[in-house]
């Protein structure tokens, strides 16, 4: 074989070679690999999130998951933390009884068992009470706190924000809601009938809400950082800028006596159960529900109304634990650079758009106009939200 | 970030030890169940396009799973999963032809719509039905399936084909979607130029 003919097989296979790797690393792309495949041809890159982006699609809903989780497995969860997570269930504790146990026993048994019962129950109603307490006591007010005024923000105002520190069973979301119950309603909140259990902060944004909790829950009024403790069983009123906090497994009658709708957003971490509503009671979603996975504890999540200046821009990767973003107003454009701040693309977002819950690294936002744009932010993370600096340029 | 999405966030350290376990406690399942239910969830969003339907395919494969895990003796638990998925969508998509194709089409389009707002409208009008529709129905299961996260070994034993069958197809899917996307390889656009 003369050189050049070996020359050109060396280089057809090495040609070959280098293609099959090219083809194998894109499709390691395509399964969401952490792959390199720029290196191999940025074209080939650019159809692979191409297609990745065309085959993306919305997670379960979480009312949908938490209901097929019950039908396949029953109310008793496992009293065990899965291994891929980090935090204890809280669901029922899961003794399992012989059935008939209670029948067949002697009376001196049954005895013996009752009081060992009464016993538990009392412990873990102590243990639950404690726990509630310790709760409110370790959950910060951060609701007068703002955290990213900066050039290009023209005003900033965090709405609810709070620590969380216990979750129900099951699968947990991420939700913001609004509700308006107009006079007369009432609403039960934070049990698992009403699709609400789960660590709640809300905001009373009109009307004056007049508040029932089955357990302690921590209040602060309009303007003051300061928690005060709303005793169970006690009726308390809130007033617009009022805010409450309700941790897992309080239950809360809520009710409007007076003669204005009142209006309520509120931003919790609930169990994906569905909610029944009653009458004159009307449930607006600010942010579709996100599945989340079961935090490490103790997480604080925080909503906040944030008006972009025209112009400027906003670094999603600047934003510690952005979780969800809404238009409130205006139009917002979404600039995608790649790690060599090529343009990869732009999607305009305006205000029936749906809300945004993934962020791609080196996203920027903008205003999609001459006009301010007013947004919903929804941050969650271990320590505090929005602590760092968002790049933002006028 | 403590909090993040269900999507691929949890990891199986021990899925055998986990999957032999759930053999004999079917409560068990319910940690395996978490971790496939969004990966599963979306599969079936993917082939069937509507919310409904998906709801309906993810809510018979895991009572399907569920049913016959005990006679479970795979290599791998998610092939033996998404087997399991395959087939039922493949019931559904047979059982609900011709409409449910259109519709899922129609959804998708209205859905990439709605997504990525107009002024990138063009890219969006390609959605990802408009693509499957050039591709045969074995080079769709096989994007469908690499979409899903699974690997040219599992892709085989979902699709109970051999391993160089599926890299054949692979090769095959991969220059089909090069040339329904317009994109040329790198060494082509070099001659091209020269």
């Amino acid at each position: 074989m003369s050189r050049d003919a070996l020359s050109r097989l060396h280089t057809g296979v090495a040609d070959r070679s280098r293609r099959e790797a090219a083809e194998e690393t894109f499709w390691a792309a395509i399964a969401g690999e952490p792959v390199r495949i720029e290196e191999y041809d940025p074209d080939l890159a650019a159809m692979a999130r191409h297609l990745v982006r065309l085959g993306d699609a919305p997670l379960p809903d979480a009312a949908f998951a938490a209901r097929l989780e019950r039908e396949l497995f029953g109310p008793a969860w496992p009293a065990r933390t899965p291994s891929f997570t980090t935090t204890a269930l809280e669901g029922p504790p899961g003794i399992i009884r012989p059935a008939g146990r209670w029948a067949i026993g002697p009376p001196r048994r049954m005895l013996v068992n009752l009081a060992a019962t009464a016993a538990l129950v009392a412990i873990v109603a102590v243990s639950l009470f404690v726990t509630l307490r310790a709760d409110l006591a370790l959950a910060p007010d951060r609701t007068t706190e703002a955290r990213i005024i900066q050039e290009g923000i023209g005003d900033e105002r965090l709405l609810v924000g709070a620590r969380f520190d216990r979750f129900p069973d099951g699968i947990l979301a991420a939700v913001v809601d609004r509700w308006v119950l107009q006079p007369g309603a009432e609403l039960i909140v934070g049990s698992r009938e009403s699709g609400g259990e789960g660590p709640s902060a809300y905001l009373i944004e009109a009307g004056s809400l007049t508040v029932r909790p089955d357990a302690p829950i921590a209040v602060s009024r309009a303007g003051s950082p300061d928690r005060v403790e709303a005793a169970a069983s006690i009726e308390i009123a809130l007033e617009p800028g009022d805010r409450g906090y309700a941790p897992t497994g309080v239950t809360a009658l809520w009710r409007n006596d007076g003669v204005e709708p009142v209006r309520v957003l509120e931003a919790r971490v609930k169990r994906g159960d569905v909610a029944v509503l009653g009458e004159g009671v009307l449930h607006y979603t600010v942010i579709s529900e996100s599945p989340i996975a079961r935090p490490e504890l103790p997480i604080v999540m925080s909503v906040y109304d944030v008006t972009l200046r025209p112009g400027a821009e906003l670094a999603a990767g600047t934003i510690p634990g952005l979780e969800m973003l809404k238009v409130e107003r205006g139009r917002l454009v979404a600039v995608d650079v790649d790690v060599a701040g090529q343009l990869v693309r732009t999607t305009t977002l305006g205000q029936a758009t749906r809300s945004l819950g993934s962020f791609p690294s080196g996203r920027v936002f903008r205003g999609g106009n001459g006009d301010p744009v007013s947004l919903i932010i929804v941050t969650i993370s271990q320590d505090s939200p929005l602590a760092g600096t968002p790049r933002v340029t006028g | 970030m403590v909090v993040t999405p269900l999507l691929g966030s949890p990891v199986v350290e021990d899925e055998a030890d986990l999957v032999a376990r759930a053999q004999h406690d079917r409560r068990e399942f319910a940690l395996l169940y978490r971790h496939y239910l969004p990966l599963i969830y979306r599969y079936c969003y993917r082939r069937l396009g509507s919310r409904e339907a998906a709801e309906d395919a993810t809510s018979q494969i895991f009572t399907q799973a569920l049913a016959a895990l005990p006679r479970y003796h795979h290599a791998s638990f998610r092939a033996w999963l998404f087997t399991i998925a395959h087939n039922v969508v493949v019931d559904e998509i047979r059982k609900s032809r011709p409409s449910a194709s259109l519709d899922a089409a129609r959804e998708l389009a209205d859905r990439a719509l709605e997504v990525e707002g107009v002024a990138d409208r063009i890219e969006a009008e390609q959605t990802l039905a408009m693509l499957m529709r050039q591709l045969s129905p074995v080079q769709q299961q096989v994007l469908e399936l690499r979409l899903a996260g699974l690997n040219a070994i599992e892709i085989a034993a979902v699709l109970g084909r051999s391993h160089g069958s599926v890299r054949n197809l692979h090769h095959q899917t991969f220059v089909r979607l090069r040339a329904v996307l317009g994109v040329r390889h790198a060494d082509e656009r070099l001659e091209h130029v020269s």
